[in-house]
């Protein structure tokens, strides 16, 4: 594993490893196309506008034989609330209530149309809260929860090992026991895997691909991509308020051959912000880069000099760009490189700088674009990625990028309370973002995982990494 | 105790408070938000909620101002609690004591593993300059100090994990599992500790005395074993010792790749995660490691050459 970091107790932060990990379930989660479905819920009603009742699965037990109640998922979801989680204010709860013994109702201050998919989020994972209380500090590291498999032993940053729970609602996991090691370095966890000491290998990388596939024993498999490795330009800054000067760099950047270079045929070129696994909207066209179209944008926007190097002036200054990208994610530094020697060949001097964090530095202000990578299909509704990244005032719109007319659909979009036409908002609002080259969308880089030939039930990863460990994975 | 030894070990509460400090304020100066590096790490690929942040800072207690924060742990530290790391959620104490184990016992064995191979290396090849095994010594030496430590560690995994398949491509438990991560670090070590012994040796061996010592008739072994090897030893002590130190450090390239469970990586994470407990503490258990190692090297040099003792300075 290249994360094994967090105590796996949700309010310990350990929610999204311990869904991975098979210890840990939702009331919803995600399915194959990203759409939210019953987990440990059956289904969701919303008899008033600001109350939604939800019926829970029976038969679920904890991993300490107790039953999974009404109760007991009130209690855990109200343990949830007093602790930091990702959708926190958007869930907007003001009270839940049980109804009977397999039915909850949650009452919310404003009307939430899309719940069940904030539920999803593994902060959201239902916990034996009554357990917890009783256990005190031990519960961060072993925590009892509903999934198929329960905690032997966790050392963060090191090991985790876990028991299959026999009583699981889904029938008996099939591996009596599983060892998750965490192996931070791509190439270790390639060669672990060569070497027979691991099953599987999550996030590997492009390099390692072919290696692995010419070895009779093992195979590379991937869901659909869920991610966007995107470019940030930073409209604080001259030139890129100019929307010109934002589609030359856009045109001059062949999204397939850029794909090509950073990802090795591991992804897909980006047509718009959301990946065709959880949307599909019509894109922009993937064309080869256009330099000529490039250099009439610039040429339209004051740039029609040239250096002795062949670099772009305007009024006597240089056309140059400070690219940022950061380690963190291997496939970043080579998109940076590529757009470098794209947008050379329009007259753009760019210069790449690698930042050790790429939060701070984007709050800076001496950049004039970055290299960015996000999982676009979190609680799989396109209202908060479009808020995130393209309204005014967005916590991740880094570049400064405003359109009042965005702003208002995806103001319109919040309200919305009929699945498929948020989707459609969504696509129409995204599409205008992308029309403006708010950012530029380059790829949907795969999420590879390296599988032994005799792991079993794992023939068709999810889509979303987070979920990795069902009871159906075993071997032969 | 020696007054010395006494002196050194008095000054070590204002060390390690002045170490601390150094190193609070580099952690507090620097661009970096706990809270949002947490919130990435616990979430992968996705970005957090500014919502999210600010809950979590403050459930961190990172709202108050940096000298309160250092105040705060400074009053625990001197009782003995060093705090709750970040990211683990568990007293720094716990998290350093669970990882030293395997720290000590990969330091231990490839420091003796190096000067098992170092030292009759260095004292053969002093003997007899020049000749085939000076330069084959040498050159291997240089090898091991050029190739980075981390091509060695994937080469060591590939040869004998994956294709011979006589050992563990990673992890800890057996003595199988510490080969390789042992040969790797070791390999550095006694590339450095052999060019040491030889010209430590060889500097030695020309010395006055032992021209006096060697017209005496003496035999040979009881002169390089008794008379030279003693003097040419102190350099090689003190580099040890420093190796020591750093190994005791951790060895981050290692326990990456190797995914060995030791302070190196713990700390270095740490740093980029500003985690500060875990920092801290990581810092203050190395500072420590030093002054002690400090205070082990004088010993030392007392024993190997009394004008050295420092009592009688």
């Amino acid at each position: 594993m290249a994360f094994l970091d967090s105590p796996p107790d949700p309010a310990a932060g350990g929610g999204f490893q311990s869904v991975r990990t098979g210890l840990a379930e939702t009331l919803f989660r995600l399915n194959h196309r990203l759409e939210p479905e019953g987990w440990l819920a059956l289904s969701a009603e919303r008899p008033q506008p600001l109350t939604w009742e939800l019926a829970l699965r029976p038969n679920v037990t904890f991993h300490d034989g107790a039953p999974m109640t009404a109760e007991a998922v009130k209690a855990s979801l109200e343990r949830a609330l007093s602790k930091p989680s990702a959708p926190g204010a958007l869930l907007d709860i003001a009270r839940i209530q049980t109804k009977g013994a397999a039915t909850l109702a949650i009452e919310t201050n404003g009307p939430v149309p899309t719940l069940p998919g904030l539920l999803s989020d593994p902060s959201f994972a239902i916990v034996n809260a009554a357990a917890a209380a009783q256990q005190g500090e031990a519960f961060a590291d072993r925590p009892v929860m509903t999934g198929p498999y329960k905690v032997v032993s966790f050392q963060s940053a090191s090991e985790l090992v876990v028991a299959r729970h026999e009583q699981h609602w889904g029938g008996r996991p099939a591996s009596p026991r599983v060892v998750f090691s965490y192996l931070p370095d791509a190439s270790s966890r390639a060669l672990a895997l060569q070497a027979g000491d691991i099953d599987i290998a999550d996030y590997v990388s492009p390099e390692s691909v072919t290696t692995l596939q010419a070895n009779g024993g093992l195979e590379v498999r991937a869901g659909e991509s869920v991610s966007l490795v995107f470019l940030y330009l930073n409209q604080r800054r001259e030139p890129w308020q100019d929307v010109r000067v934002r589609r030359a760099v856009a045109s001059a950047l062949g999204r397939e051959a850029l794909t090509k270079a950073a990802l090795q045929g591991r992804g897909s070129p980006a047509q718009g912000m959301f990946p065709p696994s959880m949307l599909r909207c019509e894109g922009t066209p993937l064309t080869p880069p256009q330099v000529d179209r490039a250099r009439q944008l610039l040429a339209e926007s004051g740039f029609t000099e040239t250096d002795s190097e062949g670099y772009l002036l305007r009024r006597g200054q240089p056309l140059t760009m400070t690219l940022l990208t950061y380690r963190q994610r291997p496939e970043l530094p080579l998109v940076a490189e590529a757009a470098q020697a794209s947008l050379k060949a329009i007259g753009v001097r760019v210069t790449v700088r690698m930042v050790e964090s790429i939060g701070p530095a984007l709050r800076q202000p001496d950049w004039d674009a970055a290299t960015y990578f996000n999982n676009m299909a979190t609680t799989g509704d396109p209202y908060w990625a479009l808020w995130q990244f393209f309204s005014s005032g967005g916590s991740a719109n880094a570049g400064g990028y405003a359109n009042a007319k965005v702003d208002v659909q995806v103001q319109d979009l919040a309200r919305l309370n009929d699945r498929a036409a948020r989707l459609q908002a969504g696509c129409a609002a995204a599409q205008l973002a992308v029309e403006d080259v708010a950012v530029v969308p380059l790829m949907h880089p795969l999420y590879n995982y390296g599988v032994s030939k005799a792991v079993t039930g794992f023939d068709r990863p999810h889509p979303f990494f987070m979920y990795l460990m069902d009871g159906g994975v075993g071997r032969r | 105790m020696p007054a010395a030894l006494r002196r050194r070990l008095a000054l070590v509460p204002l060390q390690l408070l002045g170490v601390a400090l150094v190193v609070f304020m580099l952690l507090t100066a620097t661009p970096g938000d706990p809270a949002e590096n947490l919130a990435r790490l616990r979430q992968p690929g996705s970005e957090p909620t500014p919502e999210l942040v600010a809950a979590i800072r403050q459930d961190l207690g990172l709202d108050d101002p940096a000298p309160v924060r250092f105040g705060r742990w400074l009053l625990g530290a001197v009782r003995g609690d060093l705090g709750v790391s970040y990211k683990t959620g568990k007293p720094v104490t716990h998290d350093l004591l669970a990882r030293f184990p395997a720290t000590a016992l990969l330091a231990a064995s490839a420091l003796l593993l190096s000067l098992a191979i170092a030292l009759p290396l260095g004292i053969a090849a002093a003997l007899r300059p020049g000749s085939w095994l000076d330069h084959a010594a040498g050159s291997l030496t240089l090898l091991a100090l050029t190739v980075p430590g981390y091509v060695l560690a994937l080469t060591g995994i590939l040869i004998f994990a994956v294709t011979l398949r006589w050992l563990p491509a990673f992890g800890a438990g057996t003595a199988a599992h510490l080969v390789l991560p042992a040969v790797v670090l070791a390999a550095g070590a006694s590339g450095q500790l052999f060019r040491v012994t030889r010209a430590a040796l060889l500097e030695v061996l020309q010395q006055d005395y032992l021209r006096t010592a060697r017209a005496k008739g003496l035999p040979p072994h009881t002169l390089v074993l008794r008379h030279a090897l003693r003097n040419a030893l102190t350099p090689v002590v003190t580099m040890c010792v420093t190796m020591a130190g750093h190994l005791l450090g951790g060895a981050v390239v290692v326990e990456t790749v190797f995914g060995w469970p030791g302070l190196g990586k713990y700390a270095v994470d740490a740093v980029f995660l500003r985690d500060a407990p875990a920092v801290l503490g990581a810092v203050l258990y190395l500072t420590a490691a030093f002054v002690m190692l400090g205070a082990l090297i004088d010993l030392a040099y007392g024993a190997l050459d009394p004008r050295m003792r420092a009592d009688k300075a």
